[in-house]
């Protein structure tokens, strides 16, 4: 098993259905928060990975 | 012992401690036995598994999270185009803006669901190349979530098995001049039989 199996989701892993309910708005505002630090954060792992 | 738990594996009784470790070395096994029960079910093996189960699962239910940590899993290649076209959410080749306007999406998974507390380490391991999109979950912990930490630095975390994750948001941000299409997740059920 190598990483990417570990900490990523393969299409047999899981199952995927479309939510039978809307967001809240709590669920929206803590989205928007989740999603800025996340995107913070991949900026800055990027800084220095040596990838390209 | 990570600071963001309020339990180690180390804390946890003799059994728990063990089907920890023993998850460790075959993860693998476990969850796609967890994944395809069937391929255990009608063999005596079957009563030592759920004995596994059962003492990973005490060992989660007796392990939380102190305060929010910021955690990320991955998408594989094979389903990554298709996951983002089913939430309506284009693939982006910059920075872009946050949003929660997609068509929000159930992921159930049976096993166990794996966490990095490093982005850099789910990217790192995920495909390069400019036709593919590459995608990233990010869930934003709870305190008081069920968590166990699966190695010193908390760097990897493993949450329950049988979890429902909805999807909640989007954007894209930059990892070393690649695209990443950021979705945000959160638990919205978890645990039952193993089958």
């Amino acid at each position: 098993m190598t990483m990417d199996d570990r900490l990523s989701w393969r299409k047999p892993d899981i199952a995927l259905r479309r939510a039978p309910f809307l967001l809240s708005d709590d669920m929206k505002l803590r989205a928007e928060r989740t999603l800025r630090q996340a995107a913070d954060a991949i900026r800055k792992a990027g800084k220095g990975s040596g990838r390209l | 012992m990570p600071e963001h738990t309020t339990l180690s594996a180390t804390d946890l009784d003799q059994k728990e401690q063990d089907a920890v470790d023993f998850f460790r070395i075959y993860e693998e096994d476990i969850q796609l036995i967890l994944r395809n029960p069937r391929i255990l079910l009608d063999q005596e093996e079957w009563v030592n598994f759920e004995a596994l189960i059962s003492h990973l699962d005490r060992a989660l239910s007796q392990s939380s999270l102190s305060r929010e940590v910021l955690l990320f899993r991955g998408m594989g290649r094979d389903i990554a185009g298709t996951f983002l076209f089913m939430l309506n959410v284009p693939a982006s080749d910059g920075e872009g803006d946050v949003g929660t306007d997609l068509i929000p999406h159930l992921i159930k998974e049976p096993g166990y669901t794996l966490f990095s507390t490093d982005p850099g380490v789910v990217l790192r391991e995920l495909p390069v190349d400019e036709r593919e999109t590459q995608v990233i979950f990010a869930y934003l912990s709870r305190p008081g979530d069920s968590a166990v930490a699966l190695d010193e630095e908390g760097s990897e975390m493993l949450y329950p098995r049988k979890a429902t994750w909805v999807t909640t948001g989007s954007t894209t941000a930059l990892w070393d001049r690649i695209p990443v299409t950021i979705i945000s997740i959160e638990m919205t059920g978890c645990g039952e039989e193993i089958a």
